[in-house]
């Protein structure tokens, strides 16, 4: 986390300014709770962006550069996430199989794309996203396009895995694991360990 | 009034941590943002006074101070923050060439009907756009109230609010104006009544 100087506070301000005028929509004022979630939307592009910065210069998270372009930086960065991550998702789902297991089958057919297209950027960057399947990595501490994008990467690494194994085991482990409600491809290593 | 400076609210926010703003820093900037919409709405009021000369309505700067300032506390009890500069200078480009509004209490009642203007903005579950509620309100300020503010909030305004939030949005085709009388309860012109009066006039 990146600390916030009195310098950051005014340079965010702008930031604030548009994104809030933006949300009102014409009007002259919004309601408070509207206006914290600005903040926090705000709050989660800058860490975004201190991360980015600091990986480019080599340190964690930097602490030295302006808020505003910390802003635009994680802006910036979480747009192309949500790009990249729209991009494997199709192409996981051009071989997609969800071998009879329903939960497996909406979360990536319904759920991810609905995540997807729902995704706002700019004013709920730090979305708390759920799905159906159980995925083993999903500790609830990732939001946003981050957890989306985990959710699909695992998906697509499951699904390589899916596809070098016999189709019968996995459709039979995939009914058990909805049985159980549990994630398919730990079912399938429990099996053969 | 203890309204926070940008500089103490930097402070709070800085303290902050965690990827969730809390609710107590975007407060404290919310309070900073009024003061900065105290000063504008000022500053407006006063230059509206240009405009409402032709109808000799006029704002000193107590009185355009007197009304930044309920703003604030209007802002503060309906939990809203000011981006602008307030909603007091559209009320007046709204209300200027009502013939209700009066001099000598022409602040007081800008007053009030900025009140009336963010609770019900509230109350409707910000499903009207600041235009749409001021048009409603000035129609109905004029043509049902007789320019009474307490009956506009407390009947009509009260009325239509719980009409929106029920799901009515009729109000979105004419921009707020011709659909208060819709759900308007109250008998206005009784035909059979007048006609008995003019006839106990003829028998006198």
């Amino acid at each position: 986390m990146r600390e916030f100087d009195e310098g950051d506070i005014q340079a965010i301000m702008g930031v604030v300014e548009d994104l809030a005028l933006d949300a009102a929509d014409g009007d002259t004022s919004i309601p408070q709770e509207k206006f914290a979630r600005i903040l926090a939307a705000i709050r989660y592009c800058v860490d975004e962006g201190a991360v980015c910065q600091g990986r480019a210069d080599g340190e964690g998270i930097v602490q030295h550069a302006a808020a505003d372009e910390l802003y635009h930086l994680g802006y910036r960065s979480i747009v192309d996430k949500a790009a990249y991550a729209l991009r494997r998702y199709n192409q996981i789902s051009l071989a997609f199989d969800d071998y009879g297991m329903e939960e497996l089958g909406r979360t990536f057919r319904k759920e991810i794309p609905d995540e997807l297209s729902r995704f706002d950027p700019r004013f709920e960057p730090d979305v708390e996203v759920v799905f159906g399947y159980p995925m083993p990595q999903d500790d609830g501490t990732l939001q946003g396009i981050d957890a989306i994008a985990a959710a699909i990467d695992r998906i697509g690494f499951e699904q390589a895995a899916f596809a070098s194994m016999r189709t019968e085991a996995v459709r039979a482990a995939a009914a058990k694991a909805a049985r159980r409600g549990v994630n398919l491809y730990e079912v399938l290593q429990a099996q053969e360990s | 009034m203890s309204l926070v400076s940008p500089c103490q609210a930097a402070r709070i926010y800085t303290l902050s941590i965690g990827r969730v703003v809390r609710m107590d820093a975007a407060s404290s900037l919310a309070r900073a943002s009024q003061g900065i919409a105290r000063i504008r709405t000022a500053k407006a009021l006063i230059a509206k006074n240009a405009e409402t000369a032709r109808f000799n309505l006029a704002l000193t700067a107590e009185d355009a101070e007197l009304v930044a300032d309920s703003m604030v506390s209007d802002l503060k009890e309906q939990k809203r923050v000011e981006l602008a500069g307030g909603i007091a200078p559209k009320i007046v480009d709204a209300f200027c060439d009502s013939p209700y509004l009066m001099q000598e209490t022409y602040a007081e009642t800008l007053c009030d009907l900025q009140s009336a203007f963010y609770l019900y903005k509230g109350e409707a579950e910000e499903a009207m756009s600041d235009d749409e509620l001021l048009a409603l309100m000035r129609e109905c300020f004029d043509e049902i109230c007789d320019g009474d503010v307490e009956y506009l909030a407390g009947t009509c305004l009260e009325r239509f609010s719980r009409v929106v939030r029920e799901g009515y949005d009729g109000f979105r085709e004419t921009g707020g104006e011709h659909v208060y009388w819709r759900f308007d309860e109250e008998t206005r012109w009784d035909a059979d009544l007048y006609l008995e009066a003019l006839r106990g006039m003829d028998q006198l």
